[in-house]
């Protein structure tokens, strides 16, 4: 048994040896909104924030999350209305939005350090999320925007 | 699924199954829409009014627009919902949308070739016009006026001062009149200068949704009681098993049960772990199919083989190519290689299926439910009239989601242990079992005489052919135009000749994003650069010569290279490339596309970095502006993805780079600017899924040839290919 904190919440959960907390995430707390895209840490789009840092739970072993502050995209902010929340909406990011959690997930680790990145912060940031359907000039002008407005 | 179609029949027959299913005016889709949950929509009342199976509209003047296609982010939910708002009058604000559970009453229902505006706009806007006339009647009964003197807007019908809310008018109880296709071509709609929400950037709800995390796709879905399935796929496409040994697999805590049946061989436990552990743990003894030792170079032996040979059928066949190439004063012929390309949508294959009561249940995004529910009818032997496909919103689908064999295992999996299953593939296992775009191998003739005019065009191309397993997609001569589109292409050349040449020497191809226009365009606007070269010409003021009479593609290849900077001095390595193209197909649904893009080379390495891409694109009516962009802008860069990166290489029947480790794809760092515009039109709308993705390859080609003199025939354009054509100023095949 493993105590787990998400988004503020204990869960204590049987998690079996190996088990990513991805899965956890997904398929026994049904927090949905982390992504399984490639099961190998390529694609980011399983990002979630373990103690503030983006990390990707498709690799991340349950087990050693216990203690640790694990934030999902639905715990990102109370309303959804974080500021790159907003942003991806004004600049109208997405298209089929699958890898959108990690992305905002990846881009929200960034804001915390860097409140107003350069392009080149971003690209560097950013460069291990991928979006097949080609978002990547509005993900990155809206964090610009998020920076501005925020 | 065996009649043939061309081209021309079946995109009109796509239409007339619209019609047929929108006035369908008995059907009530109340009660489907209360259990499926899957849309915006919240559920409908029995008051509600139902004009016909595209909308409803209820007491509190809410409308609904019922969606029988596939939304992987393409928009079209937003757009038709549009084009109902449009023809309705209706007040935007009031406006929602909501998927249809396919059943298979509904006729022949797939999301593909970018048809969805084009094939459905006009039967849209008189579904919503023929509603709208309906409200009207209704309010000048309950006024005792004449229809004529009432107006409708913003969801009100109005005479003189009295006025009726269309909500109010739906508790009036209009009589719902079905239409003869007579009536519906009677009516008369919009021009498009009186357009007030077709051409408006209106966002999609999801937006929102999706950056909360918050919209479910088929891979978010749970059912109560669910089980988790895992199959046993074969080492290469095409093996089947001969043998299973579940022993160990039982000793797997949490194994429930094994599924050998002729379609497959799986597993079921108690949740996904134990479903893996216990699949892994399976000893499959496979009889490997003919196609199982097959590697990437046999295919290009084999292909280079055919293309010297007279074999193949003509695609295109106008006036005597043979005569007009001999009385040439030069030749220019060309080889193009393009290797297979992998679809990798982010969410990987998965369906969730549930027998039960003598139902199929299933919940998974799909491209192509009426071949999804015929599979499941015939796998499990259940009457087609008790599968329901309740469509999921999709994490992309490029085209891999017209392929049903791994959501139809669910179902027959699902059948076998009379719970729910959810069946999810790794990513490798997706890859693995992705239906590629097939490798093609294309020779292009063209002659030229000493005036400097063409003499002949003559071009082959070798492909295995998707259609050949999709047979209902094979014209009526049993060609795919889905694999020779493109070559049809917009100069005027008077003697021309194109060969299509089968060959399914490689694993199962399928239809990826742009289909043909991927590699067709490669080959043929490369080529036109190397004529235009040979014949010392500009290539810009050579295209738009023999564009002449194409006044729409030649405007948007004059914008795309003013926008490109063409004609300006480059800085050192940097070169500029154009293209022309028209996609998704040359004869009905044609957007015209111009491109030019500015590349820079690495000599050392050979390294490609695209600087910019300027694009113009003429769609003809723009239903959603910022809509159009996203899909100019995100098929640029499919585009550019394929031109560059990845392209898969079989070994034993097998891809083997099955992850983004192995099989690169584009990543932010690579993003040149973009520049796209979008022309404005009143001819019909054409499609945007698609078609800018077959612009790039080819004019970054030219671009780098421009830069270093080096002509890369190959995609992808590693830095291995380029380096090897600057090396030799000559590209190394394969």
């Amino acid at each position: 048994m493993v105590e787990l904190t998400v988004n503020e919440q204990i869960h204590n959960i049987e998690v079996g040896e190996g088990t990513t907390l991805m899965w956890v995430l997904r398929e026994v707390l049904k927090l949905t909104g982390t992504k399984f895209g490639c099961g190998i840490a390529q694609c980011g789009a399983c990002t979630v924030h373990i103690d503030g840092e983006a990390v990707r739970s498709c690799v991340y072993p349950a087990a050693r999350a216990a203690g640790k502050h694990i934030t999902t995209i639905e715990g990102l902010h109370p309303e959804g209305r974080h500021p790159l929340q907003i942003a991806w909406d004004k600049e109208q990011v997405v298209q089929c939005g699958y890898c959108q959690s990690g992305q905002i997930m990846q881009a929200a680790a960034l804001l915390k350090k860097s409140s107003n990145p350069s392009d080149a912060e971003i690209i560097r940031h950013m460069d291990g999320n991928i979006c097949r359907c080609g978002t990547y000039p509005r993900i990155k002008r809206a964090i610009k925007r998020a920076a501005k407005e925020a | 699924m065996s009649t043939h179609l061309d081209r021309r029949q079946f995109i009109q027959g796509g239409a007339a199954v619209g019609l047929t299913l929108f006035f369908d005016a008995a059907r009530s889709r109340a009660t489907e829409l209360k259990t499926e949950g899957a849309g915006l929509a919240e559920g409908l009342a029995d008051q509600d009014f139902h004009p016909n199976a595209r909308l409803t509209i209820n007491t509190d003047g809410k409308v609904v627009v019922h969606i029988e296609k596939a939304e992987m982010g393409q928009g079209v939910t937003t757009a038709l919902s549009q084009i109902v708002a449009e023809e309705l009058h209706a007040d935007w604000r009031d406006v929602s949308f909501t998927l249809n559970t396919y059943t298979t009453d509904q006729g022949f229902v797939f999301t593909a070739s970018s048809l969805s505006i084009y094939t459905l706009f006009d039967s849209v806007s008189r579904a919503a016009a023929s509603a709208r006339l309906i409200l009207v009647a209704t309010a000048a009964r309950e006024w005792e006026v004449e229809a004529s003197a009432c107006t409708a807007a913003l969801s009100t019908v109005s005479c003189d001062s009295r006025q009726l809310s269309y909500g109010e008018i739906v508790k009036l109880r209009p009589h719902v009149r079905t239409l003869s296709n007579e009536d519906l071509a009677a009516i008369t709609l919009k021009q498009p200068r009186d357009f007030s929400v077709i051409g408006q950037s209106k966002p999609s709800p999801h937006h929102v949704e999706k950056a909360r995390g918050a919209l479910m796709y088929g891979i978010d879905v749970s059912l109560p009681g669910m089980l988790y399935a895992k199959v046993a796929y074969p080492p290469s496409r095409g093996s089947r098993h001969q043998s299973v040994d579940d022993r160990a697999a039982r000793q797997v805590p949490g194994f429930l049960q094994t599924v050998n049946n002729q379609h497959v061989v799986a597993v079921v436990a108690e949740n996904y772990g134990a479903a893996v552990a216990a699949r892994d743990a399976l000893t499959v003894v496979w009889a490997h199919g003919p196609n199982s030792n097959v590697s990437t170079n046999q295919i290009w032996e084999r292909f280079k083989q055919r293309i010297t040979s007279e074999e193949g059928r003509p695609w295109v066949k106008r006036g005597d190519a043979n005569a007009a190439l001999k009385r040439a004063d030069k030749i220019v012929s060309q080889t193009y290689a393009t290797d297979l390309v992998a679809h990798l949508q982010m969410e990987p294959y998965n369906a969730t299926a549930d027998f039960r009561d003598g139902e199929m249940h299933m919940y998974c995004g799909t491209q192509y439910p009426t071949r999804l529910a015929s599979q499941i009818a015939e796998w499990c032997g259940l009457d087609p009239a008790k599968i329901f496909i309740h469509g999921q919103y999709m994490g992309g689908g490029f085209g891999a989601l017209l392929e049903t064999e791994w959501h139809a295992q669910a179902a027959i999996i699902a059948k076998a242990v009379g719970r729910p299953v959810k069946l999810m593939l790794s990513r490798e296992e997706d890859t693995a079992n992705d239906c590629f775009r097939s490798p093609t191998y294309q020779k292009l003739t063209c002659g030229l005489t000493s005036d400097r005019s063409v003499s002949g065009w003559e071009h082959r191309v070798v492909s295995a052919w998707p259609s050949t397993r999709h047979s209902v997609f094979l014209d009526q001569n049993g060609l795919d135009s889905y694999a020779m589109s493109g070559s049809d292409h917009h100069y005027a050349i008077a003697d021309q000749h194109v060969r299509a040449i089968e060959d399914n020497l490689g694993p199962p191809v399928g239809y990826v994003r742009g289909v043909a226009c991927g590699y067709m365009f490669f080959a043929i606007e490369s080529f036109m650069d190397e004529v235009a070269h040979a014949a010392q010409q500009d290539p810009l003021e050579w295209r738009l010569a023999l564009l002449e009479d194409r006044p729409r593609l030649k405007h948007v290849l004059t914008r795309a290279a003013q926008l490109g900077g063409w004609g300006h001095a480059q800085p050192p390595n940097t070169g500029l490339g154009l293209s022309a193209i028209t996609a998704q197909d040359s004869s009905h649904n044609t957007t015209r596309i111009g491109a030019c893009v500015q590349a820079r080379v690495d000599p050392p390495s050979g390294k490609i970095t695209v600087e910019k891409i300027g694009c113009v694109v003429d769609c003809g009516i723009v239903i959603n502006p910022n809509g159009a962009m996203a899909m100019a802008e995100g098929a640029l860069l499919y585009g550019l993805s394929i031109a560059l990166k990845g392209g898969g290489t079989l070994k034993n029947g097998r891809i083997v780079e099955r992850n983004f480790d192995t099989y690169p794809v584009l990543r932010m760092s690579e993003v040149p600017e973009l520049q796209v515009e979008l022309v404005e039109s009143t001819s019909p709308a054409t499609g945007m899924g698609e078609p800018t993705m077959g612009c790039v390859a080819p004019a970054l080609a030219n671009a780098l040839f421009a830069a270093a003199g080096a002509r890369v025939r190959n995609l992808p354009m590693t830095p291995e290919r380029v380096k090897s054509a600057m090396d030799s100023k000559e590209s190394v095949l394969t």
